[in-house]
């Protein structure tokens, strides 16, 4: 038995050592141009076993963190027979909040007693284990989660979630202050992954919701723009629509910029990569009710403007058939 | 006269694991633990409590886990293949006073490796500044009667099985039977009333481990520890499961030749 | 074969034992096949047998350590392997391995507390004992430092604890150098002039020759002889007359041999055929030279003895 535990020990903490420099070893072992998003964990962890080690562990603390904004109560999602039966979700029993975290499928893992056949067992699991029936379910501050999330993209800085969700943590703190220190995490992110289409999206997004600064989210949505154009074939579904979002703000951008050329080629780039997208399907043909005022007015403007320009063609037109 | 018996065998266990310094792996892993903490402090502790706090408790759950199953299963097989057993059965003891003895020994052994783990557990988490809560005594004391049950399954599994097979076993039930148990609460109302029945008697058959970690309770914010009358139902299920373990094994044992 | 009957209490009981295993292949295979015999209180005797005939087999089954699968086994009235049985006998197993960490002193500790010994009684008996054995000087070293010499001495120290009244020993000289040997010897017959029964299995004949009152001889699962040591000896005795005198073959009948000139000799296997011999020799006129005893061999007897049985 000595041996044993021994060995077991050893060839964790060297693993566990191994994963947390291995940020050194990518470099050699992954590929010449790492991919966007979430790809980016794939490939290194097909490529090593020691990001291997080094993914999970920030996915289980991933897990965790959701463990920790629900204080330990633990949840699933209701199983396909459960909602056959009529089951109800965290989200749907409680008021307002649990809705607006969108909870209406999953439950506790501990049942409550009326759906627990254990009985005796059921009832000391419930005593013992952090267990709040649905109807008190609730959440802690996500606050509290900052440093897991500081902790998780230290761990494997290529957790690209990690980066982006933990921001949107961060600047919940809606001050200037929160806003500097979402950036400042973005940007440390985009340093370990200066391909992400998510983080850059990310950035961007923060720019222009929160600093109203079009032209630094435009800076990042090309730089995004650049790396959905290069791995276009190889996307996976959710980073597609990742990409879907660079064209859109940056149709959104450049309009309310008023530069109207850059507007167009953009969306129409975007329209080409994605042609069932709705929303670039309205951006080409009329404008949004969205952003500024400004935006709305430059709108009108390129509108009358081409319509006058449409119409001094048209007459131009007429006079040379006339 | 009967405690002496538990005394004298269970004092040799105790000596022998810390002569065959069992115990200096239980101080290895603590010093990684240490490690850990030390490289998570060096990253900065603040607002990682409640983290290191849940870290902690998996890590003590996991250890003391590995340490009970070890040292329980080998007991019975290596006393009979190193023929120790015969002189120890040639005294006046029957063989339920032995599995008792030997038992209580390898509770013991488990006890003290999960308290030096917590020792160790405690200096990290200081560097945490994680602040002193009763619950966390309270932790401690249920987790210490959750590991007597699984020495118990581990001594009777090494009853019937070779001592891998009933470490595997034991192991396999240690981390998995809350999983098991989970999914079959999820496929409960899903199966015919037979079915069902199976699944209430599996579901009591196996051990409930998880009713004694209150390492959930005590990692995060404001649980309250459990009331006394929920401490006296885990000590009397403590007592039964582990009395039917043992009997389980003394049906083995009792005739068996050796 | 008929059991001999003492006449004593019997301190072991054995009525048609049966002892068997199942194989690795999952079969029984049955290692004493009805085996029956009897030892009396205050008795030595020596259970003899080739590899294999179910001696340890016999001595598990007194012990307790197998379940007879047919017949009985009884110490001093008791049932055998019964805690009462246990608490008036001592049992030194064939293979002496004890617990490696401890020393000779803690495992003399730790059996004498199961045997209900305590405090400073246990204390200077472990002593004693150890020291009796010739381990004094190493019983704070731990067990795996020990030889198998060494080991077997803390085992027969074991078996002497509490003062038991019968003493089953498996293999008692097993490991032991002549010197161990004599020291065990003396330490037996100490026991047994204080009263003690010694049943005890060995392949050292000469041991057994030394100590024994009695001996029984099994081979596979069976009682093939049982006899009584001085009878036994007799029988094994052979007796060689010498004499000077006229040739012998008209007056004494066949077998002489020309030992020297007019000396001849001749090799009488019972101390009858001697003492007619000697009879005739001296009504012949002849003139008695020497007379010679010579022991017979317990292991000729052994081998001639099993392998008649087989």
């Amino acid at each position: 038995m000595a041996n044993v535990p021994l060995v077991v020990g050893f060839a964790c903490s060297l693993a566990l050592a191994a994963g947390w420099n291995a940020t050194n070893l990518r470099t050699v072992i992954d590929p010449p141009h790492p991919v966007a998003g979430l790809d980016v964990n794939d490939t290194s962890a097909s490529a090593s076993l020691l990001g291997q080690f080094r993914t999970n562990t920030s996915s289980w603390l991933w897990l965790r963190t959701d463990l920790y904004l629900h204080n330990g109560v633990e949840l699933r999602p209701l199983t396909n027979s459960e909602k056959r039966a009529g089951m109800q979700g965290v989200g749907t029993s409680e008021k307002d909040l649990s809705k607006a975290l969108n909870e209406d499928s999953v439950v506790t893992s501990i049942p409550s007693p009326h759906r627990d056949f254990r009985g005796w067992f059921g009832d000391l699991d419930r005593a013992t284990a952090p267990y709040k029936a649905m109807k008190n379910h609730s959440h802690n501050n996500p606050e509290q989660a900052i440093p897991l999330f500081r902790l998780m993209t230290w761990i494997d800085p290529n957790f690209i979630e990690g980066w982006t969700v933990g921001s949107t943590v961060i600047a919940r703190d809606r001050s200037n202050n929160g806003t500097e220190k979402a950036i400042q995490f973005l940007n440390e992110g985009l340093k370990q992954n200066p391909e992400s289409i998510s983080i850059l999206n990310e950035l961007a997004f923060t720019y222009i919701t929160r600093k109203k600064d079009l032209h630094t989210a435009v800076q990042y949505l090309e730089l995004s723009r650049v790396s959905a154009v290069k791995y276009r074939g190889t996307l996976r579904d959710d980073e597609k629509e990742e990409a879907t979002q660079v064209y859109r703000w940056l149709g959104l951008c450049y309009r309310d910029l008023g530069e109207r050329e850059k507007m167009i080629q953009a969306v129409q780039e975007g329209r080409s990569m994605f042609p069932d997208d709705a929303v670039l399907a309205i951006l080409a043909d009329q404008p949004p009710r969205i952003l500024t005022d400004k935006g709305q007015a430059a709108w009108e403007k390129l509108r009358t403007d081409a319509a006058k320009g449409k119409t001094a063609q048209t007459e131009a037109d007429a006079h040379n058939l006339n | 006269m009967k405690f002496r018996i538990y005394r004298a065998l269970a004092r040799a266990v105790v000596l022998e694991s810390i002569r065959r310094k069992d115990l200096w792996v239980v101080a290895i892993l603590g010093f990684l633990i240490l490690l850990a903490s030390g490289a998570l402090g060096f990253f900065g502790v603040q607002g990682l409590q409640l983290f290191a706090k849940d870290l902690a408790a998996s890590v003590l759950s996991l250890f003391s886990a590995v340490v009970a199953v070890l040292t329980s299963c080998r007991l019975l097989p290596e006393e009979i293949k190193q023929r120790t057993l015969y002189p120890l059965l040639a005294r006046p003891i029957s063989r339920l006073d032995l599995l008792i003895g030997k038992l209580l020994g390898a509770v013991i052994v488990t006890w003290i490796a999960f308290l030096m783990l917590c020792a160790l557990t405690a200096v990290a988490l200081t560097t945490f500044h994680v602040q002193f809560e009763p619950i966390m005594i309270q932790y401690i004391i249920i987790k210490m009667m959750g590991l007597v049950v699984l020495c118990a399954l581990s001594l009777t599994f090494s009853a019937y099985m070779t001592p891998q097979a009933a470490a595997t076993m034991s192991i396999i039930l240690a981390f998995g039977s809350g999983v098991i148990v989970r999914g079959l609460i999820m496929a409960y109302n899903g199966v015919g009333p037979a079915t069902q029945w199976i699944y209430k008697l599996i579901a009591a058959a196996l051990p409930q481990l998880g009713v004694f970690d209150l390492g959930g309770r005590a990692a995060n914010i404001g649980w309250s520890p459990v009331s006394g009358a929920v401490v006296l139902q885990l000590f009397l299920y403590m007592a039964t499961y582990t009395g039917a373990m043992v009997l389980i094994a003394w049906a083995k044992f009792r005739r068996q030749a050796v | 074969m008929p059991m001999i009957n003492t006449g004593m209490d019997a301190a072991i009981q054995v009525t048609d034992l049966r002892v068997r295993y199942r194989t690795k292949k999952g079969s029984w295979q049955e290692a004493v096949k009805g085996l029956s015999f009897q030892v009396a209180r205050g008795e030595v005797v020596g259970f003899l047998g080739p590899n294999g005939a179910g001696k340890s087999s016999t001595l598990k089954a007194l012990m307790g350590f197998v379940q007879p699968s047919g017949g009985e086994a009884k110490v001093f009235g008791l049932e055998a392997g019964s805690l009462e049985a246990k608490s008036r006998m001592g049992y030194l197993p064939e293979v002496a391995l004890y617990y490696p960490y401890l020393t000779p002193l803690e495992t003399l500790r730790l059996y004498g507390e199961l045997e209900g010994l305590k405090g400073k009684a246990l204390q200077t008996e472990a002593e004693t004992l150890l020291e009796t054995v010739g381990l004094k000087a190493a019983m704070k070293k731990q067990n795996r430092s020990l030889s198998k010499g060494m080991l077997q001495r803390v085992g027969i120290a074991q078996s002497l604890l509490g003062n038991p009244e019968l003493l089953v020993l498996d293999e008692v000289t097993s490991g032991l150098d002549p010197v161990g040997r004599k020291e065990l010897r003396t330490i037996l017959k100490d026991r047994q002039s204080k009263g003690a029964t010694l049943f005890f299995s060995s392949h050292e004949l000469s041991e057994v020759d030394m100590l024994c009152d009695r001996i029984l001889l099994i081979h596979e699962g069976k009682l093939v002889e049982e006899r009584e040591m001085h009878d036994l000896k007799d029988e094994l005795r052979k007796y060689v007359l010498t004499y000077a005198g006229q040739n012998p073959d008209a007056l004494l009948g066949q077998g002489w041999t020309v030992a020297q000139g007019q000396t001849f000799s001749k090799r009488f296997t019972t101390k009858a055929q001697l003492m007619a011999a000697l009879e005739k020799v001296q009504a012949a006129g002849g003139t008695l030279v020497d007379v010679v005893a010579e022991e017979g061999s317990l292991e000729d007897y052994f081998i001639e003895t099993v392998r008649r049985a087989a």
